[in-house]
């Protein structure tokens, strides 16, 4: 499972990159978090000639709090459920992000790769078409701004022409009186969702409901918004009865089955959740002061000051008309992921695939040491590590970043080294299982696994080791929620986790007794 | 050391990244790559590699025609068995006809796994499809075929017997009659298969590693398939990334590829299986039909029992009929069964092939025979305890004659046990007594909570043999070797401690290798729960030798009676007088009478130095402190235990969540508690993971749909309860330490006990497993029967 051979390219500037795919033609992709294109490229589902890697472009890690949260292409999500500016402004995003994958993959996943990637299972593109947010695009001389709810076509199909690249993405802020909720059921923690409901209502300040819309995720080729302010401005003030909204929506939507559900239950669960979801929203709608969020700010140095102030928050476009409900289901074309497209020809900086001699200097600071080689494009950050450096305590368990055993720390944060190309990453520090002890003395957390017999065959352990080390850093007091959910996005086969749990709260131990 | 909690010798090479897993090794060894068909049943029409040969890189394409000798033939049938009349086996590389999809058809050798991935997707293959068979009922119905010359697609029919169970079940007051299904899951361990082969022209020998649970039997199969001399073969399991069963089948197509290639090219040659491969190319379990007919008296004694199986074995069947045999033998379970009878019939379908996967048909089995004691509970309306309770083997009735023969071809004979006790610990552990007040107290505030139980016994430590050698070097350390192989269970460590106790000396001072067959040519393998029971008391028989010698050889020394001395603290001292005696170190110097001195030790050894009675010979036996041990069984010991569990499930979304999770087990002596329990852990984690989350989900066309992580659902964390435990310690008379199995106990039950809690909360039969939320919600919703 390694990706094909392709062109890669490492635009400096959002023009070079805008020239490259539109040379690139259909054959480009974009390559920024590459937590959905990559596990395509290792299982050869998708093989471009192209792959435009837009992560070395300055300026397009923007994150603009202004009448509401614009992010742009290369903003992770982990940055945007962490950002208090984020989640006081429009807290469905947090909401949403909590459960989107796991910790790790959200350390890399981008908000418009997202948008781009058009998964109907998706949580980002639910909340974006529930809040009627938009999505800038820009190409060879040219932007345009699409709403939401004409962006996503169908299932990884989006409106974004040949040549496009998503510049921003735009969600807008939340209004007074106004509480959003995200309810989903998933077969694993961090698994796409079976079903999923976002909602958002809005009361008045007598408690009646003035506007209740929900999004439904993985039950549509897109994200399905339905308008059901009827069914909750009908009850008395306070005391919506959401049954109603539950059936209707039940009866608007035509999933489909698969080996993980069937469309009844699919359709049954949408009922439950779109209930859950707007009597958590109601509640928080009434909780929500009528008072504005803090004043905006530019997250990023250098960025222009906030055009508005909250005000201009509430001054966005109104909500839309009702989205109809999605189409008689059936077999829509699965498209392969097109985010971009364009016309032929390599564009600058291109190399040409695979072979010997031919390839890319790749130098970084591993474990304190600084080291390089020369790779082709498409070698992974694991293999670069384990074959190319030797240092084969990182392991390699699926390739396609679901296990979590190549988890290392890049940067500091948690990253799959399978989902990630080594030439993304020149430049960069990165600590790998070999470098969290201190010289012949084990780390606090490798002494704890060793104490709670937290290993057993060890093939799981370095990625465990790398994802609590940046865990304990980051929260040295966890609670066993805390716990329970950082380590969520790694698999293991002989220990039942159950050491695992106890060996993460034993090192927050070990680590507060050197303090 | 013995029964102490040592921490494990393994963990500061794994934690620090100085494991030495298979794909960590032979960096500079070219990378294979394989053609596996797309369809499950198909002719093959014409191979054509001609657009593959210009990919830089590439070294060399195989297919069938390119293989000759035993190479060329079809791999061994492992086990073979006088039921098994129409036994299949596959090619190494396809030959006219691929029979499910991910059968290798043809080898690429490059310089690189991806180059050899970019020449395997250029290789085209023509294929004339054929009518697959999926499913074991479509197999049973006859009407595709599988392979052309086995009708029926019936690799076996077995039936064993204990008592007229027929007509004891038309005499019994009451009767029940039903049908069980469970799904395919797998072993999936995390690191998968993989084979590294050097081999060196000019010694005209071969080095193999692989991620194997038997390095010695590789070699054997490698020596007779590559026509080379036995002692010029050497094979190696590196640390190995689990097994769960899988990596006990051999040898693999890419096993014995391999290393075939790297004889032909002269060049080191590596394969490391992805996971897509693993999906589609390793191994697969549990798939059975069960039909079940029991007749029962007013205390639901069983007095008859009729058990019909019917069990997919996949396109191939080299691992023979080891798993359905474990399922028909260990349905009785901890249970005097009045009459017993079970019929198995093995199919062949167009799926990837069926070898034991941990439990090995346990699972199967106790799902078999725990539902039926949950009928009998319902129909009578007695408490599903007190049924079992009524059915038990009393403590004083062993050893046990179950009157059938067992996947060793031994008697089914239990060796030791206490069910009651371990019934009475397990309902205390849960709060049997106290959960309908807790039902009742969760109904009120709207959830809905049930509660089961699930008891089983586990024939473990099979036969033939084990073997281990013990050798202390004249520096004082113990090197200790044995042959079967290691995937995480601790043996280093729990090995290390027998040794320990047995000679005396400091855990630390002793080091152990197992699956080298440089260090230890004669062993069977890691499989069955055996390692503690075969090599732990083959160690501690050699361990017991050297001690003698040791005794034997100070006691010359020190001109002493050996039976008044004693190995402690690293010393052969007299019994109770500390710093009366010699080092272990010099003894192993004195073991070995020498005439050159390399060191100051070593001239205490020399034909000089030391007193030695001149008519007597200097060497008395074999030179060194060292010895080697073998341990037979007459046949298999029985552990046991009983898990109990409470879930609760969602009104609205029929999720299903454990709550509580309780183990008693009884694995005999234990030497290691800590890796005791973790070995529970992790198999209640997967017993949970084959309950609620994982199945291979084959379409009709016998497509894989799920074979990813994304979709098969191996649990994180997040779907994994704590598991409480408690041990019971019946120790094994049959052995010298005293000791059971413990590898596959968490495992077995675990379907069984939630399908008995769920249906506890549902009210609603529950004959099926995996069980999936939405499973569960059309149950629920289904018509009344």
């Amino acid at each position: 499972m390694k990706p094909p051979p392709f062109v890669y390219h490492a635009p400096a500037t959002l023009d070079e990159a805008l020239e490259t795919l539109a040379e690139a033609g259909p054959e480009g992709k974009i390559l920024a978090g590459g937590q959905s294109l990559i596990p395509l490229l290792n299982m050869r589902l998708a093989a471009p000639a192209h792959i435009v890697d837009i992560n070395r472009v300055a300026g397009l890690d923007t994150l603009r709090l202004d009448g509401g949260v614009t992010a742009g292409p290369l903003v992770r999500h982990s940055r945007a459920e962490r950002d208090p500016g984020v989640h006081a402004l429009q807290p469905l995003l947090r909401q949403a992000l909590r459960l989107v994958a796991h910790p790790v993959i959200r350390n890399r996943g981008t908000l418009a790769g997202s948008v781009a990637h058009a998964d109907p299972a998706a949580e980002i593109p639910a909340v974006l078409v529930l809040l009627d947010g938009t999505v800038e695009l820009v190409r060879r001389g040219g932007r345009r701004t699409v709403a939401a709810a004409d962006f996503f076509t169908g299932p990884l199909e989006s409106s974004a022409e040949p040549g496009e690249l998503v510049n921003s993405v735009f969600f807008p802020a939340l209004r007074p009186g106004t509480g959003t909720a995200f309810e989903e059921i998933a077969r694993r923690h961090g698994d796409f969702a079976l079903a999923g409901v976002a909602a958002r209502v809005t009361l008045d300040p007598g408690g009646h409901v003035t506007h209740a819309a929900v999004t439904c995720v993985g039950v549509g080729p897109v994200p399905i918004r339905l308008d059901v302010t009827e069914y909750g401005a009908a009850a008395p003030a306070g005391e919506p009865d959401w049954r109603h909204a539950a059936r209707a929506v039940q009866a608007a939507i035509a999933p489909e089955t698969d080996i993980h559900a069937t469309a009844d239950y699919r359709r049954h669960l949408t009922a439950v959740l779109t209930g859950r979801a707007l009597r958590a929203a109601t509640t928080r709608a009434r909780a929500h002061p009528a008072v504005p969020p803090p004043t905006p700010t530019s997250r990023r140095p250098g960025s222009a000051p906030p055009a508005a102030g909250p005000e201009a928050a509430l001054l966005r476009p109104a909500e839309g008309p009702p989205a109809p409900p999605a189409g008689a289901g059936g077999t829509l074309p699965h498209a392969e992921v097109s985010l971009h497209a364009g016309s032929e020809g390599a564009g600058p900086g291109a190399v040409a695939p695979g072979g010997t001699g031919e390839g890319h200097s790749v130098v970084v600071e591993v474990n304190g040491v600084v080291r390089g080689a020369r790779v082709p494009g498409r070698r992974l950050l694991s293999d670069f590590l384990r074959h190319d450096l030797r240092l084969t305590g990182t392991h390699v368990g699926c390739e396609h970043g679901v296990c979590g055993c190549c988890t290392v720390l890049l940067d500091g944060e948690p990253v799959r080294s399978c989902l990630t190309l080594a030439v993304t990453v020149t430049g960069r520090a990165i600590t790998t299982v070999e470098g969290l002890a201190d010289g012949e003395e084990m780390s606090p957390v490798q002494r704890a696994f060793a104490e709670c017999h937290a290993l057993q065959c060890g093939f799981c352990t370095p990625g465990f080791l790398c994802t609590a080390t940046a865990l304990l850093r980051d929260n040295p007091r966890p609670t066993e929620e805390e716990v329970l959910e950082g380590v969520s996005g790694n698999l293991c086969r002989c220990t039942g986790y159950q050491n695992i749990l106890r060996a993460v709260r034993r090192a927050a131990e070990l680590m507060a007794g050197e303090g | 050391m013995f029964g102490r909690p040592v921490r494990r010798k393994e963990d500061p090479r794994l934690l620090t990244g100085r494991g030495r897993f298979l794909d960590d090794l032979g960096h500079d060894a070219l990378a294979a790559a394989f053609v596996r068909s797309p369809h499950a049943h198909a002719r093959i029409t014409g191979i054509d590699v001609s657009g593959a040969l210009d990919v830089d890189g590439l070294v060399a394409i195989y297919t069938w025609e390119d293989l000759e000798g035993p190479v060329a033939e079809p791999l061994p049938l492992l086990i073979p068995h006088p039921e098994l009349t129409a036994g299949r086996t596959p090619y190494a590389l396809a030959r006219d006809v691929v029979r499910h999809v991910g059968e290798p058809v043809a080898m690429v050798v490059a310089r690189d796994r991806y180059l050899a991935e970019d020449a395997a997707g250029l290789v085209e293959v023509g294929y004339d499809p054929l009518p697959p068979v999926v499913g074991v009922e479509n197999a049973a119905a006859g009407e595709r075929l599988v392979h052309g010359d086995v009708p029926g697609n019936v690799a076996a029919r077995m039936t064993q017997e204990n008592g007229d169970a027929r007509a004891a079940i038309e005499a019994a007051p009451h009767t029940l009659a039903f049908r069980l299904d469970i799904e395919r899951s797998a072993s999936t361990p995390l690191e998968g298969r993989g084979v590294y082969a050097r081999w060196d022209a000019d010694d005209a020998s071969l080095r193999v590693y692989s991620s194997t649970q038997t390095s010695t039997s590789v070699r054997m199969a490698l020596a007779a398939k590559l026509g080379l001399p036995l002692p010029k073969v050497e094979v190696i399991a590196p640390d190995v990334g689990g097994g769960f069963g899988v990596k006990i089948m051999h040898p693999w197509p890419e096993e014995v590829l391999v290393p075939w290639a790297a004889m032909r090219l002269g060049r080191e040659v590596k394969w490391a299986e992805d996971r897509r491969e693993h999906f589609v190319a390793s191994a697969h379990e549990r798939a059975q039909v069960q039909y079940v007919r029991v007749g029962f008296d007013d205390a639901g004694r069983v007095l008859g029992l009729d058990v019909n199986i019917l069990h997919d074995n996949g396109a191939y069947i080299p691992y023979g009929l080891i798993v359905p045999i474990i399922t028909s033998t260990q349905v009785p379970g901890p249970y005097k069964i009045g009459a017993y009878r079970v019929e198995f019939t093995s199919l062949y379908t167009n799926t990837v092939i069926v070898t034991p996967y941990r439990g090995a048909g346990r699972p199967q089995a106790v799902f078999c025979m725990e539902r039926t004691m949950d009928r009998i509970a319902a129909h009578l309306g007695l408490d599903r305890a007190e049924v079992r309770e009524a059915n038990f083997i009393r403590p004083d009735e062993f050893p046990y004659d179950q009157g059938l023969t067992f996947q060793d071809g031994r008697p089914l004979i239990y060796d030791s046990g206490d069910y009651p006790e371990a019934l009475r610990m397990l309902k205390e552990l849960i709060g049997w007594d106290g959960f309908p007040e807790v039902k009742a107290a969760a109904a009120r505030e709207g959830r809905r909570l049930g509660i089961g139980l699930g008891c089983y016994v586990e024939g473990t430590g099979v036969g033939p043999y084990e073997g281990g050698h013990v050798h202390v070097t004249t520096d004082g350390r113990v090197h200790v070797s044995t042959g079967l192989t290691s995937q995480g269970q601790g043996h280093e460590t729990v090995f290390a401690q027998i040794v320990a106790e047995e000679l005396g000396v400091p855990v630390e001072d002793v080091t152990v290798v197992t699956g080298d067959t440089r260090r230890f040519a004669y062993a069977v393998g890691t499989f069955a729960s055996r390692a503690a029971v075969m090599s732990g008391n083959a160690i501690a028989l050699a361990a017991r030798e050297v001690r003698e010698k040791a005794l034997r050889v100070a006691a010359e020394a020190l001109e002493a009676d050996p039976r008044d001395l004693e190995i402690a603290g690293g010393e052969v001292r007299v019994a109770g007088v500390p710093g009366s005696g010699v080092p272990l170190a010099t003894v192993a110097v004195l073991a070995n009478p020498l005439r050159y001195a390399f060191d100051e030790e070593a001239a205490r050894a020399t034909q000089f130095a030391a007193p030695a009675s001149p008519d007597e010979p200097p060497l008395t036996g074999e030179p060194g402190l060292e010895a080697r041990g073998y341990y037979s069984p007459v046949r298999s010991t029985f552990a046991a235990g009983m898990h109990a569990a409470v879930v609760e499930t969602d009104q609205d979304t029929a999720e299903i969540r454990v709550l509580r999770y309780a183990v008693v087990h009884d694995c005999g002596r234990l030497i290691n508690p800590m890796i005791v329990e973790g070995q529970i852990h992790g198999g209640v984690a997967q017993g949970v993971a084959g309950a609620l989350y994982e199945r291979m989900a084959y379409d009709d066309h016998g497509q894989l749909l799920n074979a990813s992580f994304m979709d098969f659902l191996m649990p994180y964390a997040t779907e994994i309860p704590h598991v409480e435990t408690a041990h019971l310690e019946t120790p094994s008379p049959l052995n010298p330490l005293g000791v059971k199995g413990a590898g596959e106990a968490g495992v077995i039950p675990v379907s069984a006990v939630l399908a008995s809690a769920i249906e506890d909360a549902e009210d609603l039969p529950i004959t099926r497993m995996p069980l999936s939320p939405a499973d569960l919600h059309h149950l629920r919703h289904a018509p009344p029967p």
